[in-house]
């Protein structure tokens, strides 16, 4: 006969389901809090999780069965390289990666990757690349396609139609000879022959890559050595699966903080549950002392309260997941598997069910709401029954909200966590730092609060004198309720400075990097929209035009494990680039070095400072340079490094450039030039700079609209987590609404009065909200954003949007006060005085 | 002072059921009556109608002549406010105001001036012995204490009339005693009228009359056939 019984049996009733509907509404609440959180978490890593699971199968695929890639710079390299590689392997398969444009009767052209392959080798390493072909040999002929369901859908093409396709300058028609099978990759792509390919791109000697099988009994290490020997610098092999997770990786950091975001609305939940389970084991606390009184201990009485919340929180969890993979399936119907980053595009996510990740977000969410019943269930497991009993007092006294030391240590580890660097090239010490900050700052939250109505000038309103005495004098019960308000304004108001810096450093970086009136480049971005020497003195002869400046894009490969890092070589020098390029620092240039200006992400990736020397894949070559500078980008995510375009053609003998930027003279205009350019419409596309800035700021947005969806759900919750707190309170004041009508207050006055209180709420969950939204945008600009992208930003606050937002909680609380008091100060007010408090 | 005519009042319950029905009452300035009654025949209800608190089925209440019944909620308000006090069983204490805050506030409800409110409430608390603790709060007053306190808020602002409802029902014999006759005594002192219900024949021993509540309405009963 003990806790068992005790819990099990009538004696458990105040912990059950009969006693908890007295507190239905917070129940409700909590529930919804949590399944929210555990919804938005369990959305967005399906999401990621089967993006890059498609994409990666995508890339697993298109290599088929190969242990090694041999890569080469974004121009391709020789094939006369393939029959060394051929002879050094078990099985070899030569690939020509090409961007085609393809002509659309009802719309703008499209732009699609084709792969050229040797069918009869490819067949034997990566047999989904070939296509299902009715006629036995059209998977040879040079003249033949064969098209993804993607692709064919898109272009409305089946087999048998023709497509006409332009590479570069060149046009052809092409035959559809089937499509790809269903183990195909996903997306948008065709395959055809590598000799048409190689047709296509105009030079019948160059591949991009080479797949190579090992005899299984090779190890992989030794053959990548073996084959670096014969290999020509510029020439790389890799294993396949590095290539995936190189490609996985770029994405990651950016769906790790997806992710933490989805989780710290998870926790603003945990919260709104701590405030409930206060206010709930504080009206409970009458029925808990007679069940002290009557035998139960400390232990179990923490037990079953805690269990009870675990229950809620597993619930929670179970609605969470069934509402986030329905999110999930929205969210890529209507957005796309990206997210709108723009990592996946066209790659639909393959299952919203993912049965180890709901197990681990259900929980999640149950846990989370153990953690936030946990200090009210030790409070009232604590709490001295027989004071209990006489008084039977609702009054709330958190003796861990007495002590802050916790919170100052806490405060203390977070500060000290900002100095660390990232792990793996994630930020998880910048993490904890906000999670050090955010606990500590709740668990100051009575003292803080103190001193922020301290702040508030005194009216002589008796109304609002009384709310002033009551949250002065009860600043735990007033912690209680702002602390899911204050933990949502706080991430609110971080990702809102983050975001405006974010914004407005891109502005005027898009200022500085784009400061021609027109930009030129090719129809299709890709290796063969290249301005050859006979197009650039055609431009650059264009009548109006006083200054035209060519850029040759590469990509080079500074690490296998990484994604390519573009090299822009632009007709820049040492004396030029201070007014082309948003440097960050520089050096001064050494005679006969070859300089380069590498991006702060290239910089933040690789390690590299001005000053440092680093050696560069350029064709066959490996160039040795110097770190002459390094600038501000936000258009390469992968990195990127400039070089003077003269030194390129002089060490690559490459003339051919890819973009242009054209000045015109002061008695030219933008369109008179536009109006000379058109001759070559069917090979340029061009730009002004305006349009290019708005576009870029379009993808922005895109990019951060599930961060604002995020960020509005939290505040959602926290707005959520301040009306039950203030509800709950008021509700449990009809006694002290009766005494104040017998003492001749209106109820237009308490009305008054409690307006007063919510407002001096919402007044004091924004400032401390505020003040420490703006610390831990500092820790996202300084610390995540740096260790996660690598790219830096001006600080920047939003002070019109904050003061609204403030401004809109500030009543928003007041009106919520007001509405929760009404039904405590209707009907028998004078009741309540009957009542002991 | 205090005039109560033919005041009826019924509730629903399964079946409308008259509480009390023909109440005639007057309360002279400085006099005080105290109604007794079986539990649940309407004592306390009384004491809301006759302070605007409850609405009446019939008759009227009137307060140094002016009428409580029948008026609009805030004007009964602002009438009880200047010119009833209240004592109660279980003092009713703000908890979140100090023990001066707590006295001064019906003068603040009155639009005192601080410094004119606080000096009468200290003056209050002086003569209720409790001066010397103006500054703390309630809750770490004994049951005694507290009631002084509440005593001290009832009379503060000179009311005409003086609501007691069992204001001894939670204290012992000498604080009981103590509180009836710091009642009484400011009570008197203010002219007001006192209407005290009560079953305690110690609380019914301070009045002038005593009347018993019954459904039919209030009858006379000498204080030591109670």
């Amino acid at each position: 006969m003990g806790a068992d019984w005790l819990l099990g049996g009538r004696l458990a009733a105040p912990f059950g389901w009969r006693a908890s509907l007295r507190f239905k509404g917070r129940i409700a609440l909590s529930v919804a809090a949590i399944a929210l959180g555990v919804a938005l978490g369990y959305a967005i890593h399906v999401i990621n999780a089967s993006a890059v699971d498609e994409f990666s199968r995508g890339l697993r695929v298109a290599s088929g069965a190969a242990d090694l890639s041999i890569r080469g710079p974004a121009s391709g390299f020789s094939a006369s390289i393939y029959p060394l590689v051929a002879s050094a392997v078990m099985g070899a398969s030569p690939v020509l990666e090409l961007s085609l444009m393809a002509a659309k009767e009802d719309g703008p052209p499209v732009s699609f990757t084709v792969l050229g392959i040797d069918a009869l080798r490819a067949a034997t390493i990566a047999p989904a690349l070939v296509g299902e072909a009715v006629e036995a040999l059209d998977p040879l002929r040079d003249d033949t396609i064969f098209l993804s369901a993607a692709l064919a859908l898109r272009l409305g093409k089946q087999s048998g139609d023709r497509l006409t396709v332009r590479a570069g300058q060149l046009v052809q028609e092409l035959r559809v000879a089937g499509l790809l099978g269903a183990q195909a990759p996903l997306g948008e792509l065709g395959v055809m022959d590598i000799a048409g390919a190689q047709w296509l791109a105009n030079d019948p000697d160059r591949i991009s890559r080479i797949d190579a099988r090992l005899p299984p009994e090779e190890p992989i290490a030794l053959a990548i050595k073996r084959l670096r020997v014969i290999l020509p610098a510029g020439v790389s092999v890799e294993r396949v699966n590095d290539a995936v997770l190189a490609y996985a990786g770029m994405s990651r950091a950016y769906r790790v903080n997806l992710t933490v975001l989805a989780l710290v609305t998870l926790f603003t939940g945990s919260l709104l549950v701590f405030s409930a389970e206060a206010l709930t084991t504080a009206r409970m606390r009458g029925a808990l002392a007679i069940l002290r009184v009557l035998g139960m201990t400390q232990r179990e009485v923490m037990l079953a309260l805690l269990r009870r919340a675990a229950v809620l929180g597993l619930a929670g969890g179970l609605l969470g997941v069934a509402l986030g993979a329905t999110m999930a399936l929205g969210v890529t119907h209507y957005f796309g598997s990206d997210l709108g980053a723009g990592y996946f595009r066209g790659v639909p996510p393959a299952s919203v069910w993912r049965p180890f990740a709901a197990l681990a977000f259900v929980l999640a969410g149950g846990l989370a709401a153990l953690v936030g019943a946990l200090l009210p269930a030790i409070e009232a497991s604590r709490s001295d029954a027989a004071t209990a009993l006489k008084a039977s007092s609702e009054s709330l006294r958190f003796d861990a909200f007495a002590r802050p030391r916790h919170a100052l240590v806490l405060l203390g580890i977070g500060t000290l966590l900002i100095a660390v660097p990232s792990i793996d090239g994630l930020p998880y010490a910048g993490y904890l730092a906000i999670a050090c900050f955010l606990v500590g700052v709740i668990g100051l939250l009575p003292r803080l609060s103190a001193l922020c109505i301290a702040l508030i000038p005194r009216v002589g309103n008796v109304a609002a004198l009384l709310s002033y005495s009551r949250l002065e004098r009860s600043p735990v019960e007033a912690a209680i309720s702002l602390a899911a308000m204050v933990a949502a304004v706080s991430l609110t108001v971080s990702m809102a400075i983050m975001v405006t810096s974010f914004r407005l450093s891109m502005i005027d970086w898009l200022e500085q990097i784009l400061p021609a009136d027109l930009y030129l480049r090719g129809t299709v971005a890709g290796q063969l929209d290249y301005l050859d020497a006979d197009a650039q003195k055609r431009l650059t002869a264009i009548d109006g035009v006083r200054r035209i400046e060519f850029t040759r894009i590469d990509a080079v490969s500074l690490d296998s494990r990484r994604p390519k890092v573009l090299l822009l070589a632009r007709d820049v020098d040492a004396l030029t680039i201070t007014d082309r390029l948003p440097l960050l620092a520089s050096i001064k240039p050494v005679a006969g070095d070859v300089q380069v200006w590498i991006s702060e992400v290239a910089a933040g990736a690789y390690g590299y400072a001005t000053g440092d020397r680093m050696r560069i894949p350029l064709g066959e070559l490996v160039v040795d340079a110097v770190v002459a500078g390094v600038w501000r980008d936000y258009g390469r995510q992968q990195g990127a490094i400039v070089m003077e375009r003269r030194r390129y053609a002089l060490l690559t003998g490459d003339t051919r450039a890819n973009d242009a930027a054209i000045w015109h003279a002061e008695n030219s205009s933008v369109a008179s030039i536009v109006d000379a350019l058109a001759p070559l419409a069917d090979r340029l596309q061009w730009t002004t700079p305006g349009e290019l800035k708005a576009s870029s700021l379009r993808i922005f947005d895109r990019t951060f609209a599930v961060t604002y969806a995020l960020v509005a759900i939290s505040i959602m919750i926290g707005m959520a987590g301040l009306s039950a707190g203030i509800g709950a309170g008021v509700a449990t004041r009809r006694r002290e609404f009766g005494i104040l009508r017998h003492l001749g207050l209106q109820r237009r006055q308490i009305g008054v009065m409690l307006a007063c209180e919510g407002g001096i709420m919402g007044f004091v969950g924004a400032v401390i909200g505020v003040a420490t939204g703006w610390l831990l945008s500092l820790i996202l600009i300084y610390v995540v954003n740096r260790q996660s992208f690598h790219w830096g930003m001006d600080l920047h606050m939003p002070y019109a949007l904050i003061g609204t937002f403030c401004a809109a909680l500030i009543v928003l609380a007041a009106l919520v006060a007001v509405v929760s008091g009404r039904p405590a100060m209707q009907g028998e007010t004078v009741s309540a005085v009957r009542d002991d408090w | 002072m205090l005039v109560v005519r033919n005041l009826r009042k019924t509730f629903q319950a399964t079946a409308v059921r008259v509480l009390f029905a023909g109440v005639d009452l007057t309360v002279a300035a400085g006099e005080c009556v105290a109604i007794t009654g079986e539990s649940g025949v309407g004592k306390s209800t009384l004491l809301n109608i006759v302070a605007g608190l409850a609405l009446p089925d019939e008759g009227m209440v009137h307060i140094d002549g002016q009428a409580m019944t029948g008026r609009h909620d805030d004007d009964c308000t602002v009438l009880r406010r200047s010119a009833i006090g209240f004592v109660y069983q279980a003092f009713h204490l703000l908890p979140y105001l100090n023990v001066l805050e707590n006295v001064a506030l019906p003068l603040k409800l009155l639009a005192w001036r601080d410094r004119d409110a606080s000096r009468r409430a200290l003056e209050v608390l002086g003569a209720v012995g409790l001066d010397d603790r103006a500054k703390i709060m309630p809750a770490v007053l004994s049951g005694g204490e507290q009631q002084r306190v509440a005593v001290a808020r009832a009379v503060v602002h000179r009311p005409k009339l003086l609501l007691a409802d069992e204001p001894t029902g939670n204290l012992d014999a000498d604080n009981g005693a103590r509180v009836l006759a710091l009642l009484s005594e400011q009570g008197r002192a203010s002219g007001a009228a006192i209407l005290l219900v009560t079953h305690s024949r110690q609380a019914a021993a301070i009045a002038d009359r005593v009347l018993v509540l019954a459904s039919d309405g209030l009858r006379v009963r000498a204080p030591d056939t109670l």
